[in-house]
């Protein structure tokens, strides 16, 4: 929702803005970022199918007892186990490495918000400066 | 809801409106670009003592460029911020430079407003010649809204209404009030659409990405 910004000036505005929706809004942006992580990667479903097979491929045991059926589905299965096992880890890695890399980042934009009027006057200042120099 | 409450329920996006019409959309995103590039520039030349530039004179320009960087940055941040979803943005525009003496003229001479007529199939010489022309202009205090949400199609529903004139020079055009509701929530849902995907992080956008697994199929 909008502030009440009545008659202020453009610069006003913004300095309002600034400090109260602007800041609101970011976390609502860093929120929404951090959920499609979470959504994009699939944490959740990867979770609960971590140790399930491949694509679901697998052979099923035809009943009876043939100890070569048993042990060639056995070992089919375990492979698909273990090649599902294998790919959702490497997702879940980059996902949460991902994860970690957008928590940063809004961190840092948090941080230049806040101390935006002092970085602003500070690259000033230091520009300034140096051509001075 | 009074023509005055409108507008002043519409005053958040002012500050959209005058930074567009002094310092245009595109000419900031290119700005924004440029600075961008030139500080990356002037920081990697800051280690190149072979360069003619001074030591000194690259770190101050590295400075001044990321000061204008940020500055353009969150001038952005704010303007994204301020053109919110509870107002009609494209009402706003027309409000904005809407004359309480005369509506209907500034309905023609906004973007949105010559929009909305040349998509009913009005000639821009036809929209000339009526501003030109003998008419009654219709007072903003004449425009009264019985519900306290007033977005574009319920503003020209109003404006037509009022304006006989107006509604004379349609029909000339062979435009009857269907046709001419038409094309305002044409022209109206073009731009709600485009405002939707210029923020591109809202819950609605990121949703409609696919999730990984359903990419790959697990």
């Amino acid at each position: 929702m909008f502030e009440v910004y009545e008659r202020d000036s453009f610069f006003w505005a913004y300095v309002k803005w600034h400090y109260s929706q602007g800041l609101r809004e970011l976390f609502g942006v860093a929120h929404n970022f951090l959920w499609f992580v979470g959504h994009f990667f699939s944490f959740r479903l990867l979770f609960k199918t971590w140790f399930a097979p491949w694509k679901r491929l697998g052979e099923n045991y035809s009943g009876g007892f043939d100890l070569k059926t048993i042990f060639s589905s056995l070992v089919v299965n375990s492979l698909m186990r273990i090649a599902g096992f294998i790919s959702k880890t490497v997702i879940l890695i980059v996902g949460f490495i991902a994860y970690i890399l957008v928590s940063i980042f809004t961190l840092f934009i948090f941080i230049i918000w806040i101390f935006l009027p002092a970085i602003l006057l500070g690259s000033f200042v230091l520009a300034v400066t140096f051509f001075l120099i | 809801m009074t023509f005055k409450e409108l507008k002043e329920k519409s005053r958040p996006h002012y500050y959209c409106l005058f930074l567009d019409n002094f310092f245009p959309k595109t000419l900031r995103s290119i700005l924004r670009g440029l600075m961008a590039l030139l500080a990356l520039v002037s920081f990697a030349m800051s280690f190149v003592e072979s360069l003619p530039l001074y030591f000194s004179l690259a770190d101050g320009l590295f400075f001044f460029f990321v000061f204008f960087y940020l500055v353009l940055c969150f001038l952005e941040f704010f303007y994204k911020s301020m053109r919110g979803e509870n107002i009609d943005y494209a009402l706003s525009s027309i409000l904005f430079v809407t004359d309480e003496i005369d509506v209907t003229k500034a309905f023609f001479e906004t973007k949105i407003g010559t929009e909305i007529l040349t998509r009913s199939g009005v000639s821009p010489e036809s929209l000339k010649d009526f501003i030109s022309s003998e008419r009654i202009p219709i007072m903003a205090s004449v425009l009264n809204f019985e519900n306290n949400f007033v977005d574009l199609v319920i503003y020209t529903v109003a404006l037509y209404e009022a304006d006989k004139k107006f509604q004379l020079f349609l029909s000339q055009n062979s435009i009857d009030k269907e046709k001419f509701i038409d094309s305002v929530k044409w022209v109206a849902d073009k731009e709600e659409k485009n405002r939707h995907k210029e923020r591109f992080w809202s819950r609605e956008n990121l949703e409609a990405i696919p999730s990984i697994v359903w990419l790959c199929g697990f």
